[in-house]
């Protein structure tokens, strides 16, 4: 036996029999009367390993990852995971379901999706949430695509001070259609506002952490018939004001931060929430509860003529396979951290990022950031300087965001959260204080 | 299946009443049979003008969605509000109360190449 | 429901009366917070609950599910095999978990040097199966992959000066394909299968010319035939100076037998969640890696991971990229499952997986075809299209009947009602995974429901906690979220 056959299952007799009720000689036989041998490919080849092989292998490979604590954010963030949370999303009826085609053999799933969109809605005061589409920067592509469904316009007013990689991605999926990105300094967009606005986007809290309120930005819009996007960081809503309650039409996040990891840069989860009078227009799939021919509760994927599966070339997206299981998780993480932990965790990030604000602006530095969250951005002269010394010290003091703006030389954008042990905090500022007086 | 007298038919399966220059547009009882239960109409805006063969509302049941043509040019000057509120008409009273839309037409020509109720009988026996 | 065990947790989460939570962190004292009052929320409608009430609850949903772990799932065109656990446990480790993505941004590739590993290895491992110069792991799932690939279709003509207008896909399609084509700024043409079942060369000529960008196509189609006139197809396209794209759906037939470059196709997407067995996960995370020929290298998304004689590190000089698909390198972690899975096979078990996925298709569908109609005669690749249509007509007996009497007998239905062109289509696909015995099962699981009156069917599942849900009422009553 060799460990190729892993995960086949066929006895050599299995085989011979079912060889023989196929009247075929051999396995290969077979495959190469269904397939013109001409179109046999040639191939370079790699082994095969055990699993204890792998095992041993997959720890020399991981042993080259080496991850450092710091206060890297930049609308990816590092938070508490309960333990209970992986045990129950682990559990294969959920990972190793399919799509929920069929709801009598699925209502784990749907009821799960549907307290989902209910945990999204309530989370972001809006009426109903999707099933998920794939993460924040596609949401936000979506979302834009959503809006000109609904006013049937073509032009799009974004804020500079997105996350610069949404506005990359934004570049790349809007590239080849009809749509006029407008990107501007979010001081000019109320003045820039016309009958051929479809939709305002704004993120809050901004990439460089900045809160604000969404009201007048809203009323704008509304007035010239427009609508507004709100791009939104889950954990900051454990405190601040929802999307729904500053007249917000579409809000979309990146649910990361809601029990997922970091995971090098995914899987995500694309958060999607709207007002119920625009939900035809929306994309990806959605769950209703309905009730089964006993009378009895029960909840099925609706809404599916909006669909690709259905609609084909004129389907409000082609989103087919989701986030699933990561909206499961997110809806996991908040059943155990509940509102009152949600509300906890969110403060905690708060105040560890006051505390530490207060210090920096203590020492005489230029903090850009006004109304904060858990983030800020901080001028630090020799920036680089102090970034290698501290990685030195082991760890990563924050984002260095010249990369993204030459505007924003020597500028370090700093995440705080619950998983920031003090300990870090200590040596960041020790760090800090050396570099000044260098 | 009704295939209904006095009225033309496209092999869309739409039907069109004339009534002077103005033709009011349906599905027939054959396609309202085959979609299942409707639960969505989306209408055009009044004023749309379009020509014959164009998309222009759209019906769904559970799991299907189709385009309903208009079957003449014309400007639209009416929809029918109750099939948006009620969309189980369609099945219910598909050449009555399940109108779609009303076209002035700019082309009556165009009605030359709309099938008679008997060729439409014909045409479905035949799919 | 007689005979089903009630279970009080698994009513709606906001309908459990609410009970103290957990407390998972240490306090931080009573400092007042720096944000404007206009700014803070008031009401924050998640309820609380203990650990246990959480853990039933979910417990008691997920119960609810049919799964590849409790059920014979052979569901067409989705590649439904087993999810070996060492995926699931290997990529728990925090050094996966915790590794900030950023790392990315920054350039620091020396912190991630196994994350980068990882993927050059399985690059060059896809590229071997696929005979694709490239690949990118950006795409999140097989339509983001579509995406990506007509994104690439396009650039590759504007360099050219072209500015092309439509793209073909066969009516078999999967929705997605026509959807992803539309998404990139495409026109379609639906190209009409004929009776043979596939897309025959005669029919491509009629609708090729220099306008046209390319053509979209799933091999083995949806009715899992292998298209014998293939090269014939890819040269015909090449001709008129379009491009091949492969829709990856269906490579479980294929992986380690056939590359999917002799076939002529330039640009490739592979379903990592269908073909190498990470999991689907109840309808994603999925990954979708966009792999192509050596002359559209120039047009995909940046970074590209390279090795160098200091290790890996991240190109990001790509000057005709189409840009950014994902925030960063895509589902990595669902990357890393497929990574996992291809190491414990090799080549080998690739090979051998994929002819053994072919012998189950055809053993059911010749054991299968004495009771039910099995249109496009002949052998199939991985699944088969089975047709109810003459048990509709003779019994009374539709695809939907037997899908749900299947559920009774602990069989998670085939797809069904699709692909469009087979009426009452029941779309089969055992995977390699399976043994004889399940198999078997499955034949006389549809023997038994073929002789049951359609009365005795109509209400079927009977086994389950609900049975057929009113699908009207849910589209009609719209109870998208439960918010009282």
């Amino acid at each position: 036996m060799s460990q190729a056959y892993n995960f086949v299952p066929h006895t050599e007799e299995n085989l011979r029999a079912m060889l023989s009720a196929l009247s075929v000689e051999s396995l290969e036989g077979l495959y190469w009367k269904v397939v013109d041998h001409r179109f046999a490919g040639t191939f370079s080849g790699f082994d095969s390993l055990s699993e204890l092989e792998m095992e041993r292998e997959f720890s020399r490979i991981l042993s080259g990852n080496k991850v450092l604590p710091g206060l890297v954010g930049g609308g990816f963030y590092r938070h508490f995971v309960p333990k209970a949370l992986n045990e129950l999303a682990g559990r294969a009826e959920f990972y190793a379901a399919y799509t929920p085609y069929q709801p009598e053999a699925s209502q784990g799933t749907l009821q799960a999706l549907y307290e989902y969109q209910s945990m999204m809605a309530r989370l972001t005061a809006m009426e109903v949430a999707n099933a998920s589409v794939y993460d924040g920067g596609s949401a936000v592509f979506e979302a834009i695509m959503m809006s000109l469904r609904i006013t049937n316009r073509k032009a799009v007013v974004v804020d500079e001070l997105l996350n610069p990689i949404y506005l990359r991605m934004l570049n790349s999926y809007l590239s080849g259609l009809d749509v006029e990105l407008l990107l501007m300094p979010r001081e000019q967009i109320l003045e820039s506002l016309d009958g051929r606005v479809s939709a305002v986007v704004l993120q809050m809290p901004d990439f460089l952490g900045n809160v604000f309120d969404l009201s007048e930005f809203a009323d704008g819009v509304h007035e010239v018939g427009g609508l507004l996007v709100q791009i939104f960081y889950p954990i900051s809503l454990g405190i601040l004001r929802p999307p729904g309650e500053m007249g917000v039409d579409i809000a979309v996040g990146e649910g990361q931060s809601l029990g997922l990891g970091l995971n090098f840069g995914g899987p995500y989860l694309g958060i999607m929430a709207t007002r119920r009078e625009f939900v035809r227009k929306m994309p990806g799939r959605i769950v209703g509860r309905t009730k089964d021919r006993n009378g009895r509760d029960c909840y099925v994927l609706t809404l599916q003529a909006r669909e690709q599966h259905i609609r084909r070339e004129k389907a409000t997206s082609n989103v087919c396979s989701n986030e699933s299981l990561c909206a499961i998780k997110s809806l996991v993480y908040l059943s155990l951290m509940g509102g009152s932990g949600l509300r906890k965790v969110a403060r905690v990030c708060h105040l560890k990022a006051k505390a530490l604000r207060s210090f920096v602006e203590a020492l005489g530095l230029e903090v850009v950031t006004g109304d904060y969250f858990n983030e800020f951005a901080v001028r630090i002269p020799d920036l680089d300087g102090f970034y290698s010394r501290a990685l030195e010290r082991g760890f990563i003091p924050g984002l260095r965001l010249e990369r993204f703006n030459p505007e924003w030389k020597d500028y370090l954008l700093v995440a705080l959260t619950e998983t920031v042990e003090e300990d870090l905090i200590k040596r960041w500022q020790d760090s800090l204080r050396s570099h000044i007086r260098s | 299946m009704e295939v209904r007298e006095g009225l033309l038919y496209s092999k869309e399966h739409e039907w069109v009443k004339v009534e002077g220059d103005i033709a009011t547009v349906g599905i027939t009882d054959y396609a309202q049979e085959s979609l299942g239960d409707v639960v969505f109409v989306e209408l055009p805006e009044v004023g749309r003008v379009v020509s014959a063969g164009e998309a222009t509302a759209v019906v769904e049941s559970v799991k299907s969605a189709s385009d309903v043509y208009s079957p003449v040019s014309g400007e639209v000057i009416e929809i029918n509000q109750a099939i948006s509120d009620s969309p189980e008409l369609v099945n219910k009273s598909p050449y009555d109360e399940g109108w779609f839309f009303k076209v002035k037409m700019s082309n009556q020509e165009e009605l030359s190449s709309l099938l008679s109720p008997e060729a439409y009988k014909e045409y479905v026996a035949g799919l | 429901m007689a005979g089903l065990v009630e279970k009080p947790h698994t009513e709606l989460i906001f309908c459990i009366p609410e009970s103290r939570p957990r407390d998972y962190l240490p306090d931080v004292g009573e400092d007042s917070v720096e944000i404007p009052p206009a700014l803070l929320r008031k009401d924050l409608p998640i309820p609380d609950h203990d650990e246990l009430t959480v853990v039933r609850h979910f417990t008691g949903l997920s119960q609810e599910n049919f799964s590849v772990d409790g059920n014979f799932y052979p569901l067409g065109s989705c590649t439904m095999k087993y999810n070996p656990k060492l995926n699931e446990a290997l990529v728990r480790d925090v050094r996966l978990t915790d590794l900030h993505p950023h790392l990315i941004s920054e350039g620091q590739a020396r912190f991630c040097q196994g994350a980068l590993q990882i993927l050059w290895e399985l690059e060059r491992i896809l590229c071997d199966l696929t005979g694709m110069e490239r690949f990118t792991f950006q795409p999140m799932a097989g339509a983001n992959g579509e995406l990506c690939g007509v994104k690439i279709i396009r650039a590759y003509h504007e360099a050219r000066g072209q500015r092309r207008s439509y793209l073909l896909v066969p009516d078999s399609a999967h929705g997605t394909n026509p959807a992803s084509a539309t998404l990139g700024g495409y026109r379609i043409v639906n190209l009409p299968t004929t009776e043979k079942g596939y897309l025959e060369l005669k029919t491509l000529k009629e609708h090729l010319s220099e306008d046209c960008a390319g053509l979209m196509l799933t091999s083995p189609n949806t009715l899992g035939l292998f298209n014998p006139e293939i090269d014939a197809i890819a040269s015909a396209v090449h001709e008129v100076g379009g491009l091949l794209y492969y829709d990856g759906a269906n490579f479980n037939a294929l992986m380690g037998n056939v590359k999917v470059s002799d076939l002529g196709f330039d640009i490739v997407h592979l379903n990592l969640h269908k073909s190498f067995s990470t999991p689907h996960g109840s309808g994603g995370p999925g990954a979708g890696p966009v792999g192509v020929v050596k002359d559209l290298v120039e047009f995909l998304p940046v970074p590209l991971v390279e090795r160098g004689p200091d290790g890996f590190y991240l190109n990001w000089d790509l000057p005709n990229s189409i840009g950014k698909i994902a925030p960063f390198l895509g589902n990595f972690l669902v990357v890393v499952k497929a990574y996992i899975y291809l190491r414990l096979l090799g080549l080998e078990g690739i090979r051998y997986a994929s002819q053994v996925a072919v012998l189950n298709a055809n053993y059911l569908r010749q054991r299968l075809k004495d009771l039910i109609d099995v249109p496009y005669s002949g052998w199939c690749m991985h699944e088969f299209v089975a047709s109810a249509a003459q048990l509709k007509k003779e019994k009374g007996i539709t695809a939907l009947d037997i899908a749900k009497a299947l559920i009774d007998r602990g069989v998670h239905p085939p797809t069904v009602y699709f692909p469009l062109i087979v009426k009452e289509a029941l779309m089969i696909e055992p995977t390699e995974t399976e043994t004889k015995f399940t198999l078997d099962y499955l034949v006389e699981a549809i023997r038994d429901i073929i002789d049951t009156p359609a009365e005795a069917l109509k209400s079927a599942p009977h086994r389950t906690r609900i049975s057929r849900p009113d699908e009207v009422r849910a589209v009609k009553e719209m109870d998208l979220a439960y918010l009282e």
